[in-house]
């Protein structure tokens, strides 16, 4: 029986000394200084996953600023996306876009968008990484882009966002 | 918002009664041992989730989310009615979700307790002769979580698929309460949790201007009836159903990233105990009820765990 002990005492310590989180997390902001610069984003044409072109300063033109929200459709994104959808209404000149970057080719996306309720949202389908380079996209980026091109936020998603739309 | 991490479910697995058991948390030993080594392995498979308006939305059939999860646990009794426990579970993710296949694994959140038994003996009877003999074992202590865990503000996670914890700190006050007649068991078990806050300057791998966030208070609250089997030795089988409440008030932070949760659960337990108790085999199955108003902002999980304690006697 000491045998067990030890080898459970061993295993213990082999599983609290490797990749342990950081058990006293810090204040510190780890931001660079140029995350807080404003700055011009290029145009870019990216197509939906009902197969139509979007493109940003079309766009631009008729709204006054466009929201783009990466989706890996996981249960954080669902949460997000119902409440971007519940609250566009109240922003009729901003132009809300989901972007899926996982899926790879418009048929899965389409198929991940109908299967999670959001058909009715639109998706851009971004299969060769042109946004999620533009804008270092991960799961729960949210990006606002003004009408003059500037990318006034581009963080996880939170609640700041609807702060800066109210601005707009 | 809701959280995909499948671990938040927590698998009950009463093991018999008189054998000790607990849950998956937290180990409790029985009243004749003096420490006890327990090994479980839960599968669980994600089903779908409820939503803020605790309606059920079932996983796209394409999808196929798992985890799973190895819990170590060593209980460890300090005086007669005094003990202490820790349990530390080893966490794969495995997910294929919108064409995509993601693999993760690590330690999850580590938890350590302790308990007061409020009996000085065995209290399950075979017949109540005496009002003496309705009295339950009662079991009242508190349990540590430590965040050991990959959690979605350190440095090891980009998405929600990699989470093997939620790296916060809690402390849970917990009673047991339990009375055996045989061949019955009734159970009821529950918990009070307060997170502790903790600063934050990164989310999924990204830098966030720091803030402050505590999650919510926890509650959870479980009640069970089993019924045991003798067999030819005087080992048992006890088979155990059990509903579990869970419950998570929504957090404090500079975002909205903790709602409040809600579960709703049953669970069917089969345990074999030696005659002496010394070994017990656990098999339990844990059911999320997939329909609307049963949760809110919570994954709806199947989890299956199979388990082996062995007490030192």
């Amino acid at each position: 029986m000491h045998l067990i002990k030890h080898i459970f005492y061993i295993c213990l310590v082999l599983f609290l000394s490797a990749c342990v989180e950081d058990l006293a997390p810090e204040k510190d902001d780890l931001r660079k200084e140029s995350s807080f610069e404003i700055r011009l984003t290029d145009n870019f044409t990216v197509t939906t996953t009902d197969g139509e072109s979007i493109n940003l300063e079309d766009e631009l033109a008729s709204y006054d600023a466009v929201v783009l929200y990466f989706t890996m459709w996981c249960s954080t994104c669902s949460g997000h996306m119902d409440e971007i959808d519940y609250k566009q209404d109240n922003y009729p000149n901003i132009h809300f876009l989901m972007v899926d970057y996982v899926s790879g080719n418009i048929s899965q996306a389409k198929r991940s968008q109908r299967d999670n309720g959001y058909r009715h949202m639109t998706t851009l389908v971004d299969n060769n990484n042109l946004l999620q380079d533009m804008f270092s996209g991960k799961m729960a980026t949210t990006v606002i882009i003004n009408s003059q091109k500037e990318i006034l936020f581009n963080e996880l998603y939170k609640n700041k966002l609807y702060e800066i739309l109210d601005t707009l | 918002m809701t959280t995909a991490v499948l671990l938040l479910s927590s698998s009950v697995t009463f093991a018999a009664s008189c054998c000790g058991g607990g849950s998956a948390g937290s180990l409790i030993l029985p009243k004749t041992g003096k420490k006890v080594v327990d090994v479980s392995f839960d599968m669980e498979h994600y089903q779908g989730k409820w939503d803020a308006n605790r309606k059920y939305i079932a996983d796209p059939s394409a999808d196929n989310l798992n985890q799973y999860r190895l819990n170590l646990g060593y209980g460890q009794r300090l005086a007669s009615n005094w003990q202490v426990g820790i349990v530390v579970p080893y966490i794969w993710n495995d997910n294929q979700f919108s064409g995509q296949t993601t693999q993760s694994e690590g330690l999850g959140d580590t938890s350590l307790s302790f308990w007061y038994e409020a009996f000085d003996r065995v209290t399950c009877v075979y017949q109540v002769n005496s009002l003496a003999d309705l009295k339950p074992a009662m079991y009242f202590g508190g349990s540590l979580t430590i965040p050991t865990g990959k959690s979605a503000y350190g440095d090891h996670v980009s998405d929600d698929y990699e989470i093997t914890g939620r790296g916060f700190y809690r402390f849970d006050a917990n009673f047991v309460i339990e009375k055996t007649i045989y061949p019955y068991t009734a159970t009821v078990q529950g918990s009070y949790g307060k997170h502790f806050a903790r600063p934050i300057n990164q989310e999924y791998g990204s830098p966030v201007e720091p803030y402050t966030k505590r999650l919510g208070d926890r509650k959870s609250l479980s009640a069970s009836i089993g019924y045991t089997v003798f067999l030819e030795d005087l080992d048992t089988i006890t088979l155990t159903t059990a509903f579990s409440k869970l419950k998570e008030e929504e957090g404090h932070g500079a975002d909205t990233d903790s709602l409040a949760i809600e579960k709703q659960s049953v669970a069917l337990t089969a345990a074999y105990a030696s005659p002496d108790l010394t070994r017990v085999y656990k098999l339990s199955w844990n059911h999320a009820l997939a329909s609307n108003d049963r949760g809110m902002n919570f994954p709806v999980t199947d989890i299956i765990t199979l388990g082996f304690s062995y007490a030192f006697n």
